[in-house]
């Protein structure tokens, strides 16, 4: 038996806490430990302070409401019904939320802007303002209500469906049974898309539209530099980040790792007479997805990008596959203590939760306080500070996908091992990892694409000359050659494409998990 | 007489395996008949085509006459077939109370007339009191009950029932057959009841069809197969039920 190696588990576990707690916790600590000293709280009791905090928590509500509105009937519609050609019209649709908001943003100035394809002066108006800052976010997001609906709906126990179809018509089986289990996963995804929202900072500021995140961005990395009124102003932030963790936790439960399923192909329900309405409008919506990637193709010279492509493409894959491995490697180790129910393992994915939902200033401001000192320059001047921001804010990505996995396949697999000596460590690399690579492999590519659209914390910290492709073309949007970043913006989008398409390959075929 | 349920030369393929080939049977008014087989024989597979939920490449699926499924082709809908159905994972809807369960089938009927449906249904497998529960809030027997309950308030012409009793410990599993067979013979439903076990198949059917391979291997009554099985895989079945699983 493994008696003797009872060691490996908690050390293994102990790495990945340390990791975690020195990317995502110490952050937090240190933004209290600012206070203490900052004397920047009077920007507390300012009414504009709070009526801007409002506007924002407003603005990323309607947003959210937009986005479950669109999102959760296309999720239903593109996993569950016979909509013509259904499983490319959900690649359309949901690419787009692979990709940074703000390009998407950029792409409708390209469309909708004053000398935009199809742009006028009111188009303009509505564009850069509120309303049109509310539609771009939820086009953006919309695909994640769509893609968390759709693993909902697939963790449904068929049977149910197969019960419910005995006795009612598909729609009143989708609105009273499937809908209503789903409904957790649906709350999930308004709750993500609400905390994106809320941190988004690139689109806002693009849109000339004053929101709460850029006045703290003003603070940190603008021209009214002062971190004291900036850790000050993150505090209702980081409560906000708290009451969105508590809903959460309040919504799921124990029930987080199964309100989700794993994609596998079910029964569509046939729509009928409806069919042709709601393929066209499925598709009419998929495509308005890539209608601001078209208007950046169509804008973009590739001729001019010679110069401009630097550092920041090399900067941003390798940073970005370094966190994402660190991210998948402590996604095995925590993942698996969630799915056994392990107490450490679920306060390790709370923070990691909180870091995710938390305002990204919050987190860069944290950062910024706990790594900016003249020790630990050699973490604060270089690329490693954007990895360990990737880390801190993208952990979860790789903890819920594999704690998932593992709590839907049994516990026998890994006890069979045990039971004959394999220890921790072997069971880990001979079992767990083998039967779930698809998961690991899916964990890996979906951090790496996260920290691919990073803006809103990497923008606050990054080093000189470790500036990231996004980074690049934030700060050249003000006064770059709109062909330019066009072309830049297109790179990215391919960048993406091509992680996307390697994804596609290595997740294809049948999984092992039981 | 006409037959509540008729299979008629019935093929079905599933990729490159025939799960149902040239299956016939017919189950009529009244009758409970025990679809007994070994694992992937088809007996699940028979009951979703019989329900509706897939259609055979060949053959016809008569229900009371009308034909209900034919090659490629589900004629009349699920819903629309008047078939209850106790699934063997119950699939008790587990945001729906008790009541709500048994009444989500039952909306064409006017409020009144419903709750009278469902409370009689519940006083008679005893869970009087229980309505305002949900699923998760019962016992396994109470759940048994509930699943039960649900597809007799339909009042069906035709209830399958898949492998309803799997899994139960045997004094559980014998309570509830006798309920499920006092209940079935009162509502003069014609019932298919899926199972492995020969033991329950003698307690509650009037027929037993063996299928194998999606084959009818043989049909009559218990005591008939026992005395004269046509293939030693009859013997086997109903000599020694662990040696044959469930689909």
């Amino acid at each position: 038996m493994n008696v003797g190696r009872r060691w490996q588990e908690p050390v293994a576990l102990g790495v990945c806490a340390a990791v975690l707690l020195g990317c995502a916790a110490a952050p937090f600590v240190a933004l209290i430990g600012e206070g203490q000293h900052a004397d920047a709280y009077a920007l507390l009791s300012a009414g504009s302070t709070w009526s801007l905090l409002a506007r924002s928590l407003a603005i990323a509500g309607a947003v959210t409401s937009l986005a479950v509105v669109i999102g959760v009937p296309l999720g239903v519609l593109l996993g569950r019904s016979d909509v013509g050609a259904r499983r490319l019209a959900l690649f359309v649709h949901v690419f787009p939320m692979f990709l940074p908001p703000f390009l998407l943003a950029l792409g409708w100035f390209h469309v909708l802007g004053q000398s935009g394809a199809l742009g006028t002066r009111a188009t303009a108006g509505v564009l850069f303002a509120p309303a049109g800052l509310v539609v771009v976010l939820a086009l953006a997001f919309a695909p994640i209500v769509s893609s968390l609906t759709l693993l909902g709906l697939d963790a449904i126990d068929p049977s149910l469906i197969d019960a419910a179809r005995l006795v009612a018509r598909p729609p009143r089986v989708i609105a009273r049974i499937l809908v209503p289990i789903a409904w957790p996963a649906i709350v999930l995804a308004a709750l993500v898309v609400f905390a994106l929202a809320f941190s988004e900072l690139g689109v806002p500021m693009f849109l000339r539209v004053r929101v709460y995140p850029a006045a703290v961005f003003a603070r940190l990395g603008g021209v009214d530099y002062a971190p004291g009124e900036a850790f000050a102003l993150v505090l209702p932030q980081l409560a906000v980040g708290a009451l969105i963790l508590g809903l959460e936790r309040r919504v799921m439960r124990r029930r987080s790792l199964t309100v989700l399923g794993l994609r596998r192909e079910q029964p569509a329900f046939a729509l009928g007479r409806w069919w042709p309405v709601a393929t066209i409008l499925c598709w009419a919506i998929a495509l308005l997805g890539l209608v601001p990637i078209a208007a950046l193709a169509a804008r973009a010279s590739w001729r001019e990008l010679g110069p401009w492509i630097g550092s920041s493409v090399g900067n941003t894959l390798i940073d970005g596959a370094l966190a994402a491995t660190v991210i998948a490697a402590c996604g095995i180790v925590v993942g698996r203590g969630l799915a056994r129910g392990q107490l450490a393992a679920r306060a390790l994915d709370a923070l990691a939760l909180l870091a995710f939902v938390a305002p990204s200033a919050v987190l860069g401001a944290g950062l910024i306080a706990v790594w900016n000192r003249p020790e630990t320059q050699v973490v604060y001047a270089t690329s490693a500070i954007v990895v360990v921001g990737y880390v801190a804010r993208y952990a979860i990505l790789g903890t819920r996908p594999i704690a998932i996995a593992l709590a839907r396949s049994t516990v026998a697999l890994e006890d069979a091992a045990a039971n004959v000596g394999a220890g921790y460590f072997r069971r880990l690399v001979r079992i767990v990892i083998p039967i779930h690579a698809r998961t690991v492999v899916a964990a890996w590519l979906l951090a790496l694409v996260f920290c691919l659209r990073d803006l809103e914390t990497t923008v606050l910290y990054y080093p000189p000359g470790g500036e990231t492709l996004l980074v690049q073309i934030f700060g050249l949007e003000a006064n770059g050659k709109p062909s330019v970043i066009a072309g830049l913006a297109m790179l990215h989008v391919a960048i993406t494409a091509g992680v996307v398409a390697l994804g596609l390959v290595l997740l294809r075929g049948r999984t092992r998990a039981p | 007489m006409t037959p509540a349920i008729e299979l008629d030369a019935v093929r079905l393929r599933v990729g490159t395996t025939m799960v149902l080939d040239e299956l016939s049977f017919g189950v009529a008014a009244g009758e409970l008949l025990a679809l007994l087989g070994p694992s992937g024989s088809g007996k699940t597979t028979a009951i979703r085509a019989i329900l509706g939920f897939v259609a055979p490449d060949a053959g016809v699926i008569r229900l009371g006459g009308r034909v209900a499924s034919e090659p490629r082709r589900v004629v009349i809908p699920p819903e629309q077939r008047g078939v209850g159905a106790v699934f063997q994972d119950l699939a008790l809807w587990p945001h729906l109370t008790v009541h709500g369960n048994l009444a989500f089938g039952l909306v064409h009927l006017a409020r009144h007339e419903r709750d009278a449906r469902i409370a009689a249904v519940l006083e008679r497998v005893d869970l009087t009191g229980k309505a305002r529960r949900y699923p998760g809030e019962l016992s396994g027997g109470e759940r048994q009950r509930v699943a039960i309950a649900r597809a007799l308030v339909l009042e069906p012409r035709v209830i399958a029932l898949d492998e309803p009793l799997a899994n139960l410990d045997v004094i559980l599993k014998r309570e509830l057959l006798d309920l499920f067979a006092a209940l079935l013979r009162e509502r003069r439903a014609a019932a298919i009841y899926v199972t492995h076990d020969p033991q329950e198949a003698e307690a509650i059917a009037d027929r037993v069809a063996v299928i194998d391979a999606g084959r009818l291997v043989q049909v009559g009554t218990i005591a008939d197969l026992r005395a004269n099985p046509t293939l030693p895989l009859v013997d086997q079945l109903l000599s020694s039920p662990r040696r044959a699983r469930s689909d």
